[in-house]
């Protein structure tokens, strides 16, 4: 079996070697695929002077920022065989579209039911979904609806409802429906799962308060945040006050609260644990960068986020960095239990929209006069 | 969030207030007009309010300003800058009557506001409407300022503590926060306005062109990209600690930032020995000078390292800062907060490369030995460009701001004459 099955293979999820060799061995073995596959990867790892057989820490792999991969798309595999499509969200720029491989499929599955078994989200009992995010429909291939409908399978569904619900004039907001959804749920023996954005679960507990609407949900019930807090970023939500409201108007407590985090590019899934950290399980290592520098960092200092992973064959997104500041911590900074270490996302690089009359007029400069 | 008469007031509440704008603006045009003192006076007060508090609470928003964008700020609210550009810019904008030595009749002059002034701001920039708006009041025009409907609402809350300081102004300020998607209120605005400002890129600028009817008077500000040319051997230290001086500060954000540096030579190795020297400049700047938060060196540095990954052009990267070797000589916007290029142009290409870009150019650094520099200025004003300058002082604020070779106070008025005997 090659480095990269049995990597997936493996069952230890969290209880792993920093340095195993066979991590290495992994990314090894698809960077080699990359570099066979992807001329134009091979031309960006040239750049740095990379050499394959030289590398002796996965550190050395030329990481690839998520603002390359927006103007720059990187194929190792004809298109026609990509599967799964999903699109980032285009918060910050051009939407990124990122497909697997058939070997991407059979291991991520097998990687992310261990992780779902792990944190315990799977549930034969049906449920009641709230989706604060957008209903599925063709026209939308983002990521983020993706996963939030994905999430929908991992107990059965009694009901789903929407918070952005499609229709003719494409999609609006049904702020109502959901409060009336909610409202009725309490009624029921039936635990309700809410999944979506940070933000979005804020506004939805906001407007409750607002209205003096106090319910207690069904024992069983749980949130499951995920796509991060980058919509809103001007209104600053401090977690513990996102908790305490969840408490008061829905009467959730922190361990009924469980975050996600994911980014299209990487494809390893990141769960909180019951201290809310996401460890690192051992399909993929992180590394913080020096926001200057990009020189890899020691525990407890911030800087720019760096994933790794040898899941992916479509596409050259082996290690990428994404435009998020980061700490990583060693696990004994949690005391959860969990062996591995963790990582806790700060905030984003750059500042919101800087559009100026240079770069503007630059859309003209470039258009080729 | 929209500001009606120096309230706030919400998306729900629009339509009732754009229902009765027309009737509201004609009864504020049939009052006397608004006197430019009244305005200077409540704009030194509100300088005053450029405090530490202030700019807390405007970094607390995202909008984390340099010493120099913050000093620069004053300088603009300042009385004596204000009164300068009204006297300079209008010499009738107080009534003088003459003997006209034409007709021989005695003539009132004076410079009148046009009316109604829409000014449309595209994008994020907080003090391109406030200055814009306040450009329209010292003209003693009612001011609608259509923000992006991504503002963060500052130049808004920035405007509602400006009526306050002066309730008079309540009925020459209005606010509206909507898209320019939006053309049924677009068209309602441009409809009651005697002059539409806009600030944009070619889109913004072409598609109001198609809008404003040709009664209403268009008055454009368009981009600009400001550069320093070196010449040959030209390594003057201070010249080049000044260019990287307000490459630091400005963050390259600015019109007359300076955005790359086009060298008298054409010989590769000279381009990347300059491109050297002048990293380790910049690099020392950010260190000694710069004042960017930490999210804005990630950002500088995912850009320029993106660059590097790209390979088109060689980029030489420092702590925070790089410099980009190009081998052609367009001009164009750099990568801008802190990462500027290095171009060849020799001096008799200036003209041929230069002036098709005209209406782009604006402020330009000439390094060059004292013997030269009145030849290389004059290329660059030939091309097009408004301001030659050194490094240092490339977006200083000059008292005849003229920083798009226009004047806006004078755009924003009319001059007539009233025979009085």
């Amino acid at each position: 079996m090659n480095a990269i099955n049995r990597l997936f293979s493996s069952r230890q999820l969290y209880d792993y070697n920093q340095d195993d060799p066979l991590f290495l061995a992994a990314v090894k073995e698809v960077t080699a695929f990359h570099l066979k596959h992807c001329e134009a990867y091979q031309k960006i790892l040239a750049t740095q002077d990379f050499a394959l057989d030289k590398m002796a820490e996965i550190s050395q792999l030329p990481p690839l920022p998520t603002l390359l991969l927006k103007s720059t798309p990187l194929l190792s595999i004809p298109k026609h065989r990509l599967k799964l499509v999903s699109t980032t969200s285009g918060t910050s720029g051009t939407p990124v579209s990122v497909g697997f491989d058939w070997s991407a499929i059979y291991n991520g599955q097998k990687m992310l039911r261990r992780m779902l078994a792990y944190h315990q989200l799977f549930s034969f009992k049906p449920v009641h979904y709230l989706i604060l995010g957008y209903q599925p429909h063709k026209s939308n291939q983002m990521g983020a609806a993706r996963t939030a409908n994905v999430a929908t399978y991992l107990a059965p569904a009694k009901s789903r409802t929407y918070a952005l619900n499609y229709t003719d004039q494409g999609y609006q907001l049904n702020i109502e429906g959901l409060e009336k959804a909610l409202t009725a749920f309490t009624t029921q023996k039936t635990p309700v799962r809410i999944l979506g954005f940070p933000s979005y679960f804020y506004f939805l507990l906001d407007y409750l308060k607002t209205n003096q609407i106090h319910l207690q949900l069904p024992p069983g019930s749980l949130v499951f945040l995920g796509g991060g807090w980058k919509q809103f970023a001007n209104v600053a939500i401090d977690k513990n006050e996102l908790v305490a409201l969840a408490g008061e108007v829905l009467g959730l407590s922190q361990s009924d609260i469980h975050e996600f985090f994911g980014v299209v590019e990487h494809n390893v899934p990141y769960f909180t644990c019951s201290n809310s950290h996401f460890h690192i399980p051992l399909y993929s290592r992180v590394i913080i960068r020096d926001i200057k520098t990009l020189k890899p960092l020691p525990y407890g200092q911030p800087g720019l986020l760096n994933l790794i992973t040898p899941l992916m064959k479509s596409h050259p997104l082996t290690s990428i960095l994404t435009d998020d500041i980061a700490i990583l911590h060693p696990t004994t900074k949690c005391g959860c239990g969990n062996p591995a270490d963790f990582f806790e996302v700060l905030r984003r690089a750059g500042l919101a929209d800087i559009k100026t009359c240079v770069n503007l007029s630059a859309d003209y400069l470039s258009g080729g006069h | 969030m929209h500001l009606i008469h120096g309230e706030i007031i919400q998306d729900e509440q629009l339509q009732a207030v754009l229902d009765n704008l027309e009737s509201s603006l004609l009864e504020t045009l049939s009052k006397p007009a608004l006197d430019s003192d009244t305005v200077l006076s409540a704009v030194s007060r509100l300088k005053k309010k450029i405090n530490q508090d202030f700019i807390n609470t405007l970094s607390a928003l995202g909008i984390v300003l340099s010493e120099e964008e913050i000093s620069l700020a004053k300088q603009l609210l300042s009385r004596k800058y204000l009164k300068t550009r009204l006297k300079s810019e209008l010499p009738y904008h107080k009534a003088k009557t003459v003997k006209d030595p034409l007709t021989k009749l005695e003539v009132t002059y004076q410079s009148v506001p046009l009316g109604v002034l829409l000014h449309i701001v595209a994008g994020n920039q907080f003090s391109l409407a406030l200055s814009s708006c306040l450009e329209g009041l010292l003209t003693g025009n009612i001011n609608l300022v259509k923000l992006s409907s991504k503002d963060s609402q500052i130049s808004a809350l920035i405007l509602k503590e400006l009526i306050a300081l002066e309730p008079l102004l309540k009925d020459y300020i209005y606010v509206f926060n909507i898209s320019s998607r939006d053309s049924i209120t677009m068209n309602r605005l441009i409809a009651l306005s005697d002059g539409v400002v806009v600030y944009g890129g070619d889109k913004a600028i072409s598609s109001l062109r198609q809008s404003v009817p040709v009664n209403t008077k268009l008055i454009e500000w368009g981009h600009k990209i400001s550069f320093a040319y070196l010449d040959q051997d030209y390594r003057d230290e201070g010249f080049l600690y000044g260019l990287a001086y307000n490459i630091i500060n400005t963050r390259q954000l600015l019109c007359s930032s300076c955005q790359g540096i086009y060298l008298n030579t054409l010989d590769d190795k000279e381009l990347e020995t300059f491109g050297r020297l002048f990293l380790s400049i910049l690099e020392q700047t950010l260190r000694t000078q710069g004042q960017y938060p930490d999210e804005l060196v990630a950002q500088s540095t995912l850009i320029s390292y993106t660059a590097q990954l790209k390979g088109k052009n060689q980029v030489l990267r420092g702590e925070g800062v790089s410099v980009t070797i190009a081998k052609d000589n367009i001009l164009e916007a750099s990568l801008m907060l802190g990462n500027p290029w290095v171009k060849p142009l020799l001096k008799k290409d200036i003209l041929r490369v230069l002036k098709p870009c005209k209406s782009y150019l604006q402020t330009v650094a000439v390094g060059a030995k004292e013997s030269r520099l009145s030849e290389l200025s004059d290329l660059f004003v030939k091309a097009g460009a408004v301001r030659i300058t050194d490094g240092r002082n490339m977006s200083a604020l000059e008292y005849e701001s003229i920083h798009d070779g226009k004047r806006a106070l004078s755009r924003y008025t009319r001059l007539v004459s009233v025979r009085q005997k």
